[in-house]
């Protein structure tokens, strides 16, 4: 039986925000089943604090918060039971983050979870996930369901528990939001890992579009590296580059330029790259 | 594992009351009518003339007491409800949390699988001893009230080995629960094993097969007409429950731990 993921090795460092990047289906979920114990892997291991997932997998999740994508909750009963539920079961009497994060995403912990849409369970399920102020957060689809308000309101959370030292481990398929708080980027395409790196490198592994403006007739830069034109009209020239720049600089150094933009790729460019072009790692 | 037991007492304990009030109305019945119909001589040569596979299912009492009547009417079926119960409960409380995914909340908590699995042991077999035990207190009370003495010892005896059925039984749907995630089906297999077992457990008896085979249906360990007609109670049988329940809950524990709990 297929397993869903497949030599996938990676590391979250303390205080990072990893992104777990990949379409539906691409072993994102599945990743996330197995470092929370709820997936045994066929081969390898998963620690989480240093901690062996198969064989201390409650000390693991009393040190971690863990927000399933889609959430299911117990209905007929009100987020402050589940809250209390939860805590009890961490053998806790209280969770420090609550106040703070039940009034920033105005999550209706009074109401009946059989009666709250989508986003509010999204909402509800977040507070317990986060409120006991856990050292690693596993949030699958964090801002699904939830509005533009609450999307919001979720990724500075995330934002600012990391920059307190928490790990984070958020799996999305919105480059926005992982392009916003992720430090390193893991990207999934059929249950392999095929990129793992800061966004930073990952758009730099992708073209940059240059346009130029030359007084007089733009130099030849065909043959130097990874150029490729792609627009000339008269002494202004737009064209595409990618990796290393000094041979361009080079070429470049003798004419005479009144002005230049340099467009970065996005993230999404450079996920469509990875899946379009089916490069690998 | 007291917090996640207390949680699950109360979310079930609704779904117990209505048990026990359709229990209880039936008991209700069978001890105030005893005094219109059961001391009829008709109703004792009617179960006299009944084919000996249905006399079987009953067991052999004589109906014109208020004990063998209790018998016949209530006790006979009673761990035929208790192992539906046990069923039903079986597949709501683990089959349910993994077809809805509130299993991944309740999981993604530091509580290990044989937390989980324990709990719904502790509140399932509980419910089924509530449920004995209510049994038992309405037959003391409603007999007194009925103007009759109470064979106390002889209720006991009789739904504490009732008790020890449903008990063998909720395991083994518990065990059933532990590697199946759809509770309809779960619920399905329940019910059709619990009534075929039944029935069976009577046909058995009446084609007199051999002991080897009869001793396989946890019913044949259920003696009832024998207690409450003061033959006593073989122990051997109830020591075959105890242990049969014990095994299939280390069966069920382990396999939930070995599984996968995909979504």
């Amino acid at each position: 039986m297929s397993r869903g993921i497949e030599d996938v090795t990676l590391d979250v460092r303390r205080g990072e925000v990893l992104g777990f990047l990949g379409p539906n289906g691409a072993g994102k979920t599945t990743a996330i089943r197995v470092i929370m114990g709820f997936l045994r892997p066929t081969a390898g291991t998963a620690e989480v604090l240093g901690l062996d997932v198969g064989h201390r997998s409650v000390e693991v999740r009393r040190r971690t918060g863990y927000l399933p994508g889609d959430p299911a909750l117990y209905a007929g009963r009100t987020g402050w039971d589940l809250l209390r539920l939860a805590l009890k079961a961490r053998g806790l009497s209280e969770a420090p983050l609550t106040e703070r994060i039940v009034a920033a995403l105005g999550a209706p912990m009074d109401r009946d979870v059989k009666k709250c849409s989508r986003g509010m369970r999204q909402k509800i399920a977040l507070v317990l996930a986060l409120a006991h102020d856990p050292e690693v957060l596993v949030l699958d689809e964090p801002t699904g369901g939830l509005d533009p308000l609450g999307q919001r309101a979720i990724l500075e959370i995330i934002d600012e528990r990391a920059s307190v030292g928490r790990t984070v481990l958020l799996s999305s398929h919105i480059l926005s939001e992982v392009e916003q708080v992720c430090d390193r980027v893991a990207i999934l395409r059929e249950g392999r890992l095929i990129a793992l790196s800061t966004v930073a490198s990952l758009r730099s592994q992708k073209y940059r579009e240059v346009t130029i403006t030359f007084v007089g007739d733009p130099p030849d830069l065909r043959g130097i590296g990874e150029v490729e034109i792609v627009w000339q009209h008269e002494n202004r020239l737009t064209f595409r580059v990618r990796g290393e720049a000094s041979q361009l600089l080079g070429a470049l150094a003798a004419a005479e330029v009144t002005d230049v933009t340099i467009a970065e790729p996005s993230l999404e460019e450079v996920f469509l790259d990875y899946y379009r072009g089916g490069r690998d790692p | 594992m007291i917090g996640l037991v207390l949680d699950l007492a109360t979310r079930s304990r609704v779904a117990l009351c209505w048990w026990l009030l359709g229990i209880l109305s039936m008991a209700c019945y069978v001890v105030a009518v005893y005094d219109s119909i059961g001391s009829l001589q008709d109703l004792r040569n009617l179960f006299e003339q009944y084919p000996e596979s249905i006399r079987e299912m009953f067991g052999e009492v004589d109906v014109g007491t208020m004990d063998g009547w209790i018998h016949l009417e209530l006790l006979s079926w009673i761990p035929l409800v208790l192992g539906m119960y046990g069923g039903i409960f079986a597949a709501g409380t683990i089959s349910r949390e993994s077809e809805q995914r509130t299993v991944d909340f309740i999981l993604g908590l530091p509580i290990s699988r044989t937390q989980f699995i324990g709990s719904r042991l502790i509140v399932g077999l509980a419910n089924i001893g509530t449920i004995c035990a209510a049994i038992f207190l309405l037959l003391v009370v409603g007999v007194l009230l009925t103007g009759h003495t109470p064979s106390a010892d002889r209720y006991a005896l009789a739904l504490l080995n009732a008790f020890l059925l449903g008990a063998a039984l909720f395991s083994g749907y518990v065990l059933i629960a532990s590697f199946t995630d759809e509770q309809s089906r779960v619920t399905g297999i329940a019910i059709g094993v619990t009534l075929v077992l039944y029935i069976a457990t009577a046909a058995l008896g009446a084609a007199e097969a051999p002991d080897w085979l009869k001793w396989l249906s946890p019913f044949e360990h259920y003696h009832s007409a024998s207690i409450m007609s003061g033959r006593g109670v073989p122990i051997l049988p109830q020591v075959a429950l105890l242990v049969g329940t014990i095994m299939a809950s280390a069966a069920a524990l382990y396999s939930y731990n070995r599984r996968d709990i995909a979504v």
